[in-house]
């Protein structure tokens, strides 16, 4: 023993075994069923899309950071994921340019002008789509999808007019129990295109059922926050019950509930922790907030699906979220307050 | 029965700890000593031999002054080598020590010897016996029991936790104590009883030892009461202690528990007020882990004053490259530059540590995850207050509670971007210190 070797330091003398990739190629990992379910619908057209997102993010990630003179990190995964998560959320019809502008956008304007991981207050992958979304409309015009049946013709004439659930689905009716979970099980696994059209949506927004696997797995594993998907989704749930058609209120609800984007906004998107709140408390406000403003949007707003602005929106309220939720220390007395 | 927690904190799951219980052994008595004259929170004793004196077991050798100072007694008999006036204690400061170089025959200056009518002597006599033997709470800031017991007095505290749970994962010095000398600690619970007048007591265990649980419950059942808790670090320092025994919350940041009538006593020092009661022996030893990177780990009974390095030998010496020796656990120990470095009575453990177990450190920036926030036991924003210390801001970091943080390193451990944050928070508490003198 030779003692001259010895090292010290303060402690905590051993450490976790979680690091910052861990956590992104996981939940990248999780985010492969809603990938493969998209490749599945849309074909090749889908994996152009994922290959030239992840492939332009990993590149704007290292060379911005070298631009920059700070430390390369696309070991860690996190612009992998931001890639991906971007793909997720175009139509397979995006043309190559403008997938590669809006990663570009996302990555300087919401990532790297801030400083990189960890000081941006804007979910980047958002970001890149509000830019898109403003600047190219047409391209990411979804309204063709029953979200956007549903917002310019109502509930209404998707359930009767063009016989929806029992055309696609083969139910008749919505009444009763039986056929209520009928129909959440049917689709739950894939949104049908509306009869006599073909299927519109983005490339991981088809199938409710994988999104969710991956979101319980990553809540399974800790990777990410019960709070804000349970807090979103429930006040999905309440303020569509409140404020959307009292006619077939129960498919209205699915409809907003089992959106694709309304899932991978849930799970994934604004899930990022660092646009989010820290406390379990400001977590649950953050989720409930994002529900309201996304249906306020879909409501009253232009766009069919306007989740991602609304979580920049609630980005935004973020801090002030944090300060209002500033946990009591333990034991602490008056006098000291 | 319910079982009690905290919030926050590290469930064991997430260490991968390979206990060490193994029953405990006596370590033979070193050819050296070198006992530091300050094992307690107080000043530092007054050497009362000199060089070349002879002295045996048990004979005080540093006579303390104040109240929150205990008596040292010599650890082997022998003969007095040294006086020194400046010897490196665990926490890297000069102390005091006197080094007797022992001459094997092991002899006492008044042998122990068992009685039985000590539970008949009254609160006074147990309490100056008590003090004689120089029995501390055997943690880190090593209290002197004789002051415990003094503040019971002063705040009327009408509760006592015995603390079973050793301070740290790898450690196991008091779950084999438990599991050794249950009937023991029985007794000593009594007398603890009779010298502090309290009659409510609590013994504190955690749930994932059944063996441990049949074995105290019998034994102390009429004594004190059990209370099994969720096995959780860090647990066994006093504030998520009580909270989880009680559901009460010490006053923080400055607090003590006996502000809210509560007093804490480890499992080692109810059985040293035992000895020093039934036997009139003084605190000559104690029981540590020896644990980590090193051949044999132990559980041992070690005299105080014995270099580490002689204890590591005994345990077939570090399986590898040694990078840290820590004494205590590794959550909260301190990494030591010396092996001559004495076990005292501060010292729990002793953690071995090869290079490739060594704690990284990055600097990159925070992610904002929270879940140092999650298992942080004093309910804090642990990022917030250590980026604050970063930049210097440390009223800032004080609003945010840096004050409050009572180093336990769970926001550290389970920080996935591996930013030191006890270090900034540390710097952070000094720094303060220094602005508001």
């Amino acid at each position: 023993m030779k003692e001259e070797r010895l090292i010290v330091s303060l402690h905590p003398h051993i450490q976790g075994v979680e690091t910052v990739s861990k956590m992104m190629f996981i939940t990248t990992a999780a985010l492969i069923p809603a990938a493969a379910v998209g490749v599945y619908f849309f074909g090749i057209n889908a994996i152009k899309v994922i290959v030239i997102s992840v492939l332009s993010a990993v590149g704007f990630e290292a060379g911005l950071q070298k631009l920059m003179k700070r430390e390369i990190t696309i070991n860690d995964g996190s612009a992998v994921l931001t890639g991906l998560l971007f793909a997720l959320i175009l139509p397979p019809t995006s043309p190559w340019w403008m997938v590669i502008l809006g990663v570009f956008v996302g990555m300087l304007v919401g990532k790297h002008v801030y400083g990189g991981l960890g000081s941006n207050p804007f979910n980047p992958v958002c970001v890149g789509w509000a830019a898109l979304k403003l600047s190219f409309p047409s391209y990411l015009d979804i309204s063709g999808s029953i979200l956007g049946a549903v917002k310019s013709e109502g509930i209404t004439a998707l359930v009767e007019d063009y016989s929806y659930f029992s055309e696609q689905y083969g139910i008749e009716s919505l009444e009763g129990i039986g056929a209520k979970i009928k129909v959440l099980l049917k689709v739950i696994l894939a949104w049908k295109p509306i009869p006599g059209a073909t299927l519109v949506d983005c490339v991981g927004q088809v199938s409710a059922l994988a999104i969710i696997i991956g979101g319980i797995f990553l809540i399974w594993k800790r990777y990410i926050n019960w709070r804000i998907p349970v807090g979103f989704l429930a006040s999905i749930i309440i303020f569509s019950a409140i404020f959307g058609s009292k006619e077939y209120l129960y498919p209205y609800i699915l409809v907003q509930l089992l959106t694709g984007s309304t899932l991978l906004a849930a799970f994934f998107v604004a899930t990022d922790p660092v646009t989010t709140p820290l406390t379990g408390l400001g977590n649950i406000v953050f989720g409930v907030l994002l529900g309201l403003i996304t249906m306020i949007g879909r409501l009253w707003g232009s766009w069919v699906e306007p989740v991602w602005f609304c979580i920049l929106v609630t980005n935004g309220f973020t801090p002030l979220i944090d300060r209002l939720t500033k946990p009591k220390p333990f034991g602490r007395v008056k006098e000291s307050a | 029965m319910k079982t009690g927690t905290f919030k926050g904190g590290l469930n064991y799951g997430v260490f991968s700890v390979n206990e060490v219980n193994t029953p405990i052994e006596e370590l033979p008595p070193p050819s050296q000593v070198t006992i530091p004259l300050k094992q307690h929170k107080g000043k530092e004793c007054k050497a009362v031999v000199k060089k070349g004196q002879e002295v045996k077991i048990g004979q005080v050798i540093g006579e303390g002054s104040g109240p929150e100072e205990a008596p040292v007694h010599a650890t082997v008999s022998g003969k007095v080598t040294q006086v020194i006036k400046r010897f490196p204690d665990i926490r890297g400061r000069y102390v005091s020590a006197v080094t007797i170089e022992s001459d094997g025959k092991d002899e006492w200056a008044t042998l122990p010897e068992q009685k039985t009518d000590y539970l008949q002597k009254g609160p006074e006599e147990l309490l100056s016996l008590i003090e004689k033997a120089g029995v501390v709470d055997f943690g880190i800031e090593a209290v002197p029991i004789s002051s415990k017991l003094s503040l019971i007095k002063d705040k009327s505290v009408n509760t006592i936790i015995v603390n079973g749970i050793d301070i740290e994962p790898f450690l196991n010095a008091h779950k084999r104590l438990i599991i050794e000398k249950a009937q023991d600690i029985a007794e000593g619970i009594k007398v603890l009883k009779k010298v502090s007048g309290v009659s409510s007591i609590y013994f504190a265990i955690e749930d994932r030892n059944t063996e441990l649980k049949d074995k105290i419950s019998s034994a102390i059942s009429g004594v004190a009461e059990l209370a099994v808790l969720k096995a959780k670090f860090p647990q066994a320092m006093d504030r998520p202690l009580i909270k989880a025994v009680l559901e009460r919350e010490v006053p923080s940041p400055y607090g003590i528990p006996e502000d809210i009538g509560v007093s804490v006593f480890g499992v080692e020092a109810v059985l040293a007020i035992l000895d020093a009661v039934r036997e009139g022996k003084p605190v000559i030893d104690r029981v540590i882990t020896i644990a980590g990177a090193i051949n044999s780990p132990k559980n041992l009974r070690v005299r105080i004053g014995t270099p580490i390095k002689d204890v590591i030998e005994h345990c077939q010496g570090a399986s590898g490259e040694v990078a840290k020796i820590i004494i205590g656990g590794p959550m909260m120990g301190l990494a030591q530059y010396s092996v001559e470095v004495p076990v005292s009575k501060e010292t729990s453990g002793i953690f071995i540590q090869s290079e490739s177990e060594l704690a990284t450190i990055s600097s990159q920036k925070c992610i904002s995850c929270g879940w140092c926030v999650d298992v942080c036991p004093m309910n804090l924003l642990p990022n917030i207050i250590s980026s604050f210390c970063e930049v210097n801001m440390f009223k800032e970091a004080n609003d945010y509670g840096l004050s409050y943080c009572i180093d336990c390193g769970c926001c550290a451990y389970i920080c996935p971007v591996k930013i030191p944050l006890v270090h900034w928070i540390k710097y952070g508490k000094s720094q303060l210190e220094k602005e508001e003198k």
